[in-house]
């Protein structure tokens, strides 16, 4: 706002209406500022092109082998994705906040705003560390049984049978299938008895073949995507430092809103990550 | 009533590109609306949150483009001023026509449509993770999942990314990668059977 006032004072000056923060190749901060708004939206266009590929392949391999998808599921925190799905949807909201607190020179606002937009993305990576780490002690990795790299080799500790999650919904298919295993049954005999005791349904636990597969595409994508948020972190924490010298006005706030619009995207992607690997059903 | 500011303040600069600009804004009777006696529009974001303000004069020692307006009154002698000398921008003129509290280079999202927006995700989120108890068929539950996916992505974009204010060419660009994206799973998917074959014969022998 006063910004303007300043600007008509400079303008007086200059003619031009030069500010400290419009660069020299262009002339208003309108242009400045739609250049820059066109620029971020052609990386965000090539951002959904970027993970098209691992979308494409998801779809492929989940419409050839849905049962390794249902047998996966049993294995992912759909209590800590949708946790993860709020925390992200909380820092999306800050960073649409902030940009309209730096579009009205509200400096405290907005380094309010970016400061919980960071500590909402950190708490996401946090989540997602807890879960790799159980991935990782539980055997469920991306690398087939004989991989070269042990550390990365799929060998399920648990059965789905053995697991917690789905003892209390299903014990009676549970026990079936224990039982069967202990045996040492095949794995189709296994099936056949948990379906058995399921009544004719197929709840899909016993593992299938290529099961590592699942999560080579499942470390990939929300790999790729904590990689992203990992770089809007950094993003923002240069954003927050340049907030903190009072550089944002409503003739500059480009940044922000750019940076925002980066942040929003990582969130879209996130919202559709999170039911295709977590609400398998 | 949006539109309505958008007739006030296209009068007074006219081809207020801007359209795209004004707040929606439920009331303008805050104090300092008054007190500006040239545009009752001034305080539109104001009046929403009226730290907001504070905030501002506070900033504004550290604007670095600003150093010479600080307190108070520089938001009276800023609407004094006519700022469209330094650029003549329709914009830029719709903002004067708004005080000097434009949102003039891009839409400015009210503090209730933002939490809205955030809210109805929330619900979403929630709404998505409670059908998976529901079993309605592996197509259906899928399809559901997928649908409330869309709303909550659409969401997003109109509102947080302000697409819905955003230029055209902008649109066009963003839903483009979407076609392309259209075009890449469609034509995969479509052969997507086509090593099966490899698949098995490698899986025979491994088991042999």
């Amino acid at each position: 706002m006063t910004d303007t006032t300043a600007d008509a004072h400079a303008s007086h000056e200059h003619g031009h209406g030069d500010g400290p923060h419009l660069a020299h190749h262009f002339d208003t901060y309108q242009q400045q500022f739609d250049t820059g708004k066109l620029g971020i939206w052609l990386f965000l266009a090539q951002e959904i092109l970027f993970f098209s590929a691992l979308f494409v392949a998801y779809i492929v391999y989940r419409s050839m082998h849905p049962e390794i998808f249902i047998w996966a599921h049993y294995y992912l925190d759909t209590q800590l994705g949708a946790i993860n799905t709020g925390v992200l949807i909380v820092s999306s909201l800050t960073a649409a906040w902030a940009v309209r607190c730096a579009q009205n020179a509200n400096k405290t606002g907005l380094v309010i705003n970016i400061v919980i937009t960071i500590a909402c993305a950190f708490g996401f990576l946090g989540i997602k560390y807890k879960e790799y780490s159980h991935k990782f002690h539980d055997g469920l990795m991306w690398g087939p049984a004989d991989a070269e790299l042990t550390w990365t080799r799929h060998n399920p500790k648990e059965e789905v049978w053995e697991l917690h999650e789905f003892r209390a919904h299903h014990p009676e298919v549970a026990e079936a299938a224990e039982e069967a295993a202990k045996e040492g049954k095949s794995r189709a005999e296994i099936a056949a008895a948990a379906r058995k005791a399921a009544g004719g349904k197929d709840y899909g636990i016993v593992r299938p073949n290529h099961s590592n597969i699942f999560f080579g595409i499942y470390f990939f994508m929300t790999g790729l995507h904590g990689i992203h948020v990992i770089a809007g972190i950094i993003v923002w924490c240069w954003l927050l430092i340049r907030a903190l010298k009072g550089q944002f006005g409503p003739k500059y706030f480009g940044p922000i809103d750019y940076a925002a619009l980066y942040w929003h995207l990582v969130d879209l992607i996130w919202i559709y990550l999170f039911p295709l690997l977590y609400l398998i059903h | 009533m949006a539109k309505e500011k958008a007739d006030k303040a296209s009068a007074e600069a006219e081809e207020a590109k801007a359209a795209a600009d004004e707040d929606e804004d439920e009331d303008d009777s805050s104090p300092e609306a008054t007190s500006d006696s040239d545009d009752e529009d001034s305080d539109e974001d104001e009046d929403e949150d009226s730290d907001d303000d504070e905030d501002d004069d506070d900033s504004d020692g550290n604007e670095d483009e600003v150093t010479k307006a600080e307190g108070p009154d520089a938001k009276k002698r800023g609407s004094d001023h006519p700022p469209s000398s330094d650029k003549g921008h329709a914009k830029h003129d719709a903002g004067h026509g708004h005080d000097d509290h434009d949102h003039g280079l891009a839409h400015t999202m009210p503090i209730k449509g933002l939490i809205a927006v955030w809210a109805a995700l929330m619900v979403l989120t929630v709404l998505t993770v409670s059908v998976t108890h529901f079993d309605m068929g592996y197509t259906v539950n899928l399809v559901v999942a997928m649908v409330i996916a869309t709303i909550k992505a659409s969401l997003v974009m109109l509102f947080f990314m302000h697409l819905w204010w955003d230029k055209r060419f902008n649109v066009l660009i963003f839903l483009g990668s979407f076609l392309f994206l259209a075009l890449f799973v469609g034509l995969t998917v479509n052969d997507r059977g086509e090593y099966q074959q490899n698949i098995n014969a490698y899986d025979d022998a491994k088991a042999q």
